[in-house]
């Protein structure tokens, strides 16, 4: 297409000259050219050939100027983010629109969300296509933003100035774990609401340390998590509704503006993190300006660091259109399909409907809370809150204890730092592996000294001494190393090894009773 | 870089979104078009137009609309998507099209509109589904699949009736209505196809499963409810040990077949049921469904016959899987030592049929143990809606049906000594009654027998009906199964031990020889009076207890044979014993006393046969004569008339003479004189009454027992002085023998009361209280007949609530001696502690409230026959043989299980609780844990760890 142009304006009728085709061919002509001129007033710019019109359509774009304008080279390369923020982007956006087709079925009661599951299953067009999308997008979307922290943590990308987009990081993690969870009880099977009832009495789990103290008959703050979470003593309507509310409206809602901020954060922060050796290894003939801009830009903002200054890396960073879009594009519909296949291929499970009077055996948490689940098992308060709000708390501080400078987008931060984290990945999975091993095999305390204080369990469990294990590893790498960002990785690293084992060994070892089995099809038979 | 990177960029963009198209096109396809529904409705259409034959048919057939349809039933809360593919159920064309557009079989349809109805509320499976699998429920995640032929009838107790065991209702209990058990009309009546279903209910109720179960808060609780256990899911069972597919149903069926096998460890007994009896059982079974069903949808309760159920009935639901169908008794598993391998897994259930069970339990015993159980063993109590839900009728019918196993008693008129067999009755009375009543009759625990005094007072009818019917809650059990020669021969044996009566030929030829009686015999005569009859007929003869005999009008009536009769076989039934022991001489010398009264003044009579209208003479009598003779002329103020040796030594003559003269002294009128308003009566009348009292001859059947003529009241001041000292204060026995006891006071007339009560019993406890001396108080006729009225009250009044005790062994018995007998004899199978072996259990506290003493002296001596029980009184085959002592010491150590021993004397039978802490086992005297018998015991374990009776259910 032609370049930009300057677009005709109409005349008014005062300086209509004679010989016009006049006011009625005018309205003809506006007919005829309504298509062109809509285009025009939705679009405002001609087809982005030119960097200029690149840029201005990325500009000019509700939805495209959330990008910077120009991109760096070494942003969109691959191996630097793996494309997961996106992808989670995608996922979210996917699971909003499948599950707002959802929300026109369901109906949250608990005599009818079960019987509308079914319907959704069965007689709504495409529902189970869609539900199934839905429930692996859900999960897909926690493994992908748990994937996107690591490689965020490991490129050191939380660094200063990118420290509160950390902790926004987080803030989303928690909440699509919510998400999730919350969404997991709504289609009131069997599955949903014995998980939830175990992940409601891991809200209860303080309980253990105020029984142990006796003062829960004062002072019960676990009953009142639980009951803020269940809106009741068990698992019933109100919990329904609850969920439901907290799945369709509030999280989601918070969910999208904390994107916002975080993506906004990005842009100010000054894009993806990259090292300084960035600009010298990229090519620096990439791409050059083909004509002197026919306007200059005017300050949007100022913001700190090293911003895309003009000339200086103009040599290193791309018009983010169309290098930028298409890769998004590319991604979110690479996910797209990804889902839509898994959706097409598998059906989400849906079990009998939720009978309180029938237990799960084993009653397992959703998969990401087995871990937890797992610990649980040792200590309730350990497991349930001290652990993961300790895990939590340490995760959200890691950019405000590790300040060392140095360069952030590397992964590990160096070879040191990938040596690090190899020996800390073997060393956290053979402290996990042998506490694991050695808990199934000898039991703990309390199979030794069955009279032993609860409190003594809840101090000294498998659970607390990965833990202390793992802490003490940490303040050795940062002796060793005389660097905090080494104690970091050897601590993420410990704990991400753990998590994934401790999730592995509860999905698949963990049988009836929560007692130890190699496969799951060695399950007594019931 | 750009372009290369871009194009690839393009190339996943353009692949991934072809990819989405591709897939959201192919389910949108799959999940719209390509429903299996779509071929089976396009398929019907086709069948629709070939089979029509009228052009309207045709056109129907034409513009049928291929789309999905369903049933949607807000009021029952579902949507059946089953005619999407079921589209020609209601079609009766599609009769012969093959499934699933055939019409549906049988006319259910007609009562039960799809269109109202639906499908899945009768077939199950899953209703909301569209695809074969889902929509038959036959996929993972789905807890009831579609039932198939007959297995439909499952879902008709969802609001039908007809399944149910009894009652509709559910408050049943709180109106304290009975119940109606299934009927076998309704079996008959029953659909054909649900005919097994129906045949399962019967075998349900005859089979005793609520001995266990509980359906409709009636039943046991060692198994779990079944009232609605159709409800249950997959999940609710333990599928390890099935051998066929995953499904209620085939755990049901494998379990009835083989419930150790499926449920190992369970107290559910192996029936040996037939695989179609097994089939019908889970049909039954799984019928039972909660009625939830809003009433537009559900039939009105059927109006049951008013009929509750019989004692029959009742049995076959509740008792019979632990005591037989017909009261045989069984083996049952024991709870309390399952899964423990080292220890015996069969507890021993009574059995009820039998004759020595039914002879030595009474209905009391029977009913205590059915209403309050016996803790420590499966039997629970069933009374109560806190217990096993019967109501106090229908346990009492229960007992009846119990009962209802015992022989009928001989009647009692063809028993005779006079025709017995001595020999006979000799191994009778070796094998039946010497353990109690010893060798000669000197007694044991029984009385003694072989006193003469007791033999001159007890008539062949009293001696008969004791055995026939036997003392209920007393060691004396009844004989049912003797014959009535048996019991004759007995009898026979018996009499033995009486003295020969004097002969008549002697006493009248001495009589005859001296016609005026010298100095000497008449101080002898007198002396003789003063012994054996003043008691009862006065010193003077003036009469008291016993008519008067100092009348002018009776001793010159009253020939020589006449009153030889009436002193050597008294008056049977009467206070006038047969005085056997005096000897020839002795009699002569009382009867020339006596005559000596009016001076030998003899009166000879025309010889008169009264020839009347015996039924005129009964209208008379009752006018006249029943006021002080009694209806029945059985003795009142005036003396027994219908009394055999009376009738059979009297003569008409004399009978008229003092009916027409009356007896001066007496309160006897002449009734030929007609004063002080007596009627008069003819000599025709006269006769008439002469010859309706000769009728007692003929037919002694009418004769009914001598109400008492005392003061109850004045009684019982005489009772509480005299007699409760060993008969215990409300006559339940103690040293001597149980008197309120209903038996006894059946069998026991007044006259024998009150003989026994003035003359006693030789070579008994039993003072004459007639007669004084002996430190024995003296007690004027008067007080004798007031305390026979008393006694004779407790008949219509019974003095005990509940199950009277006799806790005689409490100071005869040597309870310590009894642990060691115990130990020796009986805890092999009864335990060590009484309720640890694999035989009933004794040691628990409505067995022991139950079981009276007599109950255990009776067991013991006379043993079970046919079970494990041996006699312990017999000591035949091998069997040790215990003297009556040892067998009181022995229960003298049972009782002292008891709780609360003193406390319960009287009122055992209302008190126990059903408390579980039992302190029996605190109170236990120390003898009991003598070396050699207590810790050995492998379960005695079970005492401390186990406590209180066994409720728990098997889960």
């Amino acid at each position: 297409m032609s370049e930009l142009k300057t677009t005709e304006l109409p005349l008014s009728s005062a300086e209509r000259k004679p010989g016009d085709p006049g006011a009625l061919g005018e309205f003809l002509g506006n007919l005829l050219g309504f298509p062109r001129i809509f285009r025009n007033s939705v679009v405002r710019h001609g087809a982005p050939t030119s960097d200029r019109a690149k840029s201005e359509s990325v500009m000019s774009n509700f939805f495209l100027h959330v990008l910077a304008v120009r991109i760096h080279t070494h942003s969109l390369k691959l191996t630097t983010t793996l494309g997961l923020g996106i992808v989670t982007l995608a996922l979210f956006v996917l699971l909003t629109f499948t599950g707002i087709l959802l929300m026109v079925y369901y109906k949250p009661s608990v005599d009818q969300a079960y019987d509308s599951m079914k319907d959704i299953m069965f007689v709504v067009p495409t529902g189970r296509f869609i539900r199934n999308i839905h429930r692996w997008s859900a999960h897909a979307m926690v493994a992908c933003v748990i994937l996107h922290m690591a490689r965020v943590f490991y490129t050191a990308s939380y660094k200063k100035p990118r420290e509160f987009n950390w902790i926004l990081g987080m803030i989303l993690f928690v909440l699509t774990l919510a998400l999730s969870f919350t969404g997991y009880l709504l289609p009131w099977d069997q599955l949903a609401f014995w998980a939830i009832t175990i992940g409601a009495n891991i809200a209860q789990s303080p309980r253990e340390i105020t029984d142990a103290l006796g003062i829960t008959q004062f002072f019960d703050p676990g009953e009142m998590q639980k009951e803020l979470l269940l809106g009741a003593h068990y698992v019933g309507q109100e919990a329904l509704t609850r969920f439901c509310v907290l799945h369709v409206m509030v999280l989601p809602l918070l969910a999208t503006i904390v994107i916002a901020v975080h993506m906004w954060r990005l842009r100010k922060d000054g894009g993806l993190a990259r090292p300084s050796s960035a600009d010298e290894t990229a090519n620096a003939t990439s791409e050059v300006r083909d004509k002197a801009p026919l306007k200059t830009w005017g300050l949007m903002a100022v913001v700190k660091g090293k911003t895309p200054a003009v000339d200086k890396e103009l040599t290193n960073t791309v018009p983010a259109y169309p290098h930028a879009l298409y890769a998004i594009a590319a991604l979110t519909m690479l996910t797209t399909a990804v889902m839509l296949l898994l959706g097409y291929l598998f059906d989400a499970p849906l079990k009998e409907m939720a009978n309180p009077a029938v237990p799960e055996n084993p009653a397992k948490a959703p998969w990401y809370f087995l871990g937890l689940q797992e610990m649980v098992g040792y200590s309730a308060f350990m497991g349930g809150v001290g652990i993961p709000s300790l895990v939590i708390l340490g995760l959200a501080l890691i950019p405000y204890l590790d300040r060392e400078r140095e360069d952030s987008g590397v992964w590990f931060s160096g070879t040191s730092g990938r040596r690090v984290a190899l020996v800390s990945f073997l060393y956290g999975l053979a402290v996990t592996v042998g506490i694991l091993v050695f808990t199934v095999r000898y039991g703990w305390l309390r199979e030794w000294y069955p009279a032993i204080p609860q409190l003594v369990i809840t101090a000294i469990n498998p659970g607390t001494v990965i833990v202390l294990a793992f802490a003490v590893w940490s303040i050795l790498t940062v002796v060793y190393t005389r660097s905090t960002r080494m104690g970091a990785i050897a601590l993420f690293t410990c704990f991400l090894i753990s998590f994934a084992i401790l999730t592995y060994f509860a999905t698949v070892h963990r049988g009836p009773n929560w007692d130890f089995y190699w496969l799951p099809s060695q399950w007594p038979t019931h | 870089m750009e372009n290369k990177d871009i194009r690839r960029l393009k190339i996943i963009l353009l692949v991934s979104s072809l990819a989405s198209l591709v897939l959201l096109g192919l389910s949108a396809f799959e999940e719209n078009l390509s429903g299996e529904w779509r071929e089976h409705q396009v398929a019907y259409k086709s069948s629709l137009a070939e089979k029509a034959e009228t052009d309207a048919a045709k056109e129907a057939a034409s513009s049928m609309q291929v789309g999905f349809q369903q049933i949607f039933l807000p009021e029952l809360d579902r949507v059946d998507r089953c005619v999407s593919c079921h589209v020609g159920v209601e079609n009766p064309a599609m009769a012969d099209a093959d499934l699933p557009l055939r019409t549906h079989s049988g006319g259910f349809l007609k009562h039960h509109p799809v269109e109202k109805f639906g499908c899945a509320i009768c077939h199950e499976g899953q209703g909301r589904a569209v695809n074969l699998e889902a929509a038959h429920g036959e996929v993972a995640h789905w807890e009831r699949p579609l039932l198939r032929g007959e297995e439909v009838y499952r879902s008709c107790g969802k609001c039908h009736y007809e399944n149910d065991l009894f009652g509709a209702e559910d408050d049943l209990y709180a109106r304290s209505e009975p119940s109606h058990p299934i009927l076998q009309a309704e079996i008959e009546a029953s659909v054909p196809g649900a005919r097994s279903m129906a045949e399962g209910k019967k075998l349900v109720s005859e089979s005793g499963c609520l001995g266990c179960h509980q359906y409709r808060r009636r039943g046991g609780s060692l198994g779990p409810e079944i009232t609605h256990v159709g409800e249950k899911g997959v999940h609710d069972f333990d599928f390890k040990h099935v051998e066929g597919e995953h499904t209620v149903a085939q755990w049901l069926y494998e379990h009835f077949k083989k419930p150790q096998e499926v449920v190992p460890g369970t107290l559910m007994p192996d029936m040996k049921l037939a695989d179609s009896e097994a089939q019908q059982l889970t049909e039954y079974i799984l019928s039972l469904r909660k009625k939830g069903m809003p009433a537009t949808h559900t039939p009105l309760p059927p109006r049951r016959p008013s009929d509750p159920a019989t004692g029959d009935q009742l049995y076959g639901l509740f008792c019979s899987s632990c005591h037989g169908e017909e009261g045989e008794g069984s083996t049952v598993r024991d709870p309390e030592t399952i899964g423990l391998f080292d220890q015996p897994e069969e507890l021993m259930v009574p059995s009820l049929n039998n004759p020595d069970t039914l002879a030595v339990a009474s209905d009391d015993y029977f009913r205590h143990i059915v209403s309050h159980g016996r803790s420590g063993t499966n039997m629970i109590a069933w009374e109560g809606q806190e217990n096993g839900g019967l109501l106090p009728e229908e346990v009492d019918r229960l007992v009846s049906h119990i009962r209802s196993w015992q022989d009928t008693p001989a009647p009692l008129e063809s028993v005779s000594s006079a025709r017995g067999n001595v020999r006979y009755g000799k191994a009778l009375y070796e094998s039946r009654c010497r353990s109690c009543h010893g060798e000669n009759g000197e007694g044991g625990i029984g009385v003694a027998l072989n006193s003469p005094s007791f033999l001159a007072v007890a008539s062949d009818d009293f001696l008969a009906r004791t055995i026939l019917h036997g003392r209920t809650n007393t060691a004396m059990p009844s004989w049912p199964q003797l014959e009535a020669d048996e019991v004759s021969d007995l009898l026979a044996f018996i009499r033995g031990w009486e003295h020969e009566p004097a002969k008549k030929e002697a006493v009248l030829a001495r009589l005859v020889s001296e016609a005026t009686p010298t100095e000497r015999v008449l101080s002898l005569g007198e002396a003789l009076y003063r012994f054996n009859c003043a008691t009862c007929h006065g010193d003077a003869g003036e009469g008291a207890i016993g008519p008067s005999l100092r009348t002018d009008e009776f001793l010159s009536l009253a020939d020589d044979e006449y009153l030889f009769e009436a002193i050597v076989r008294g008056r049977p039934g009467t206070a006038m014993p047969s005085w056997r022991h005096l000897s020839a001489d002795n009699v002569a010398d009382l009867i020339q006393y006596m005559r000596n009264w009016n001076g030998g003044n003899r009166q000879t009579l025309e010889p008169f046969i009264a020839g009347g209208d015996w039924e005129r003479g009964q209208r008379i009598f009752i006018g006249s004569c029943a006021g002080c003779h009694g209806t029945y002329a059985e003795g009142a103020i005036g003396p027994q008339l219908s009394n055999n040796v009376f009738l059979s030594s009297v003569s008409d003559a004399m009978l008229k003479e003092w009916i027409s003269y009356g007896k001066i002294g007496t309160p006897m009128p002449a009734f030929r004189r007609g004063e002080q308003g007596v009627t008069e009566l003819s000599g025709a009348e006269i006769e008439d009454v002469i010859t309706y009292l000769r009728r007692f001859e003929i037919d002694p059947s009418e004769i009914a027992s001598r109400p008492g003529i005392g003061i109850p009241l004045r009684g019982a001041d005489v009772y509480a002085a005299a007699c409760a000292s060993c008969h215990g204060p409300n006559g339940e026995g103690g040293t001597g023998s149980a008197l309120s006891n209903p038996d006894f006071l059946k069998t026991a007339s007044d006259g024998f009361l009150l003989a026994t009560i003035a003359l006693g019993r030789d070579n008994t406890e039993m003072r004459p209280m007639g007669k004084g001396g002996q430190g024995v108080v003296e007690l004027t006729a008067e007080e004798i007949s007031d305390t026979v009225a008393y006694i004779r009250s407790w008949e219509t009044a019974p003095p005990i609530a509940g199950i009277p005790k006799r806790y005689v062994l409490e100071t005869k018995a040597d309870s310590a001696q009894g642990g060691v007998l115990y130990s020796q004899y009986c805890s092999g199978c009864h335990g060590v502690n009484g309720n640890d072996g694999w035989a009933p259990a004794l040691n628990n506290p409505e067995f022991l409230a139950a079981a009276t003493d007599g109950f255990l002296q009776a067991t013991i001596a006379r043993g079970r026959s046919n079970t494990a029980m041996w006699s312990f009184g017999r000591g035949a085959g091998g069997v040790v043989e215990l003297e009556g002592d040892q067998i009181n010491n022995i229960v003298a150590y049972i009782r002292s299980w008891e709780p609360d021993l003193k406390g319960n004397r009287t009122e055992a039978g209302g008190q126990v609780a059903l408390a579980v802490g039992e302190p029996e086992r605190s109170n236990r005297p120390p003898s009991h844990s003598t070396p050699g018998h207590s810790l050995s015991s492998p379960r005695h374990s079970r005492e401390s760890g186990n406590p209180g009776p066994v409720r728990k259910s098997q889960e």
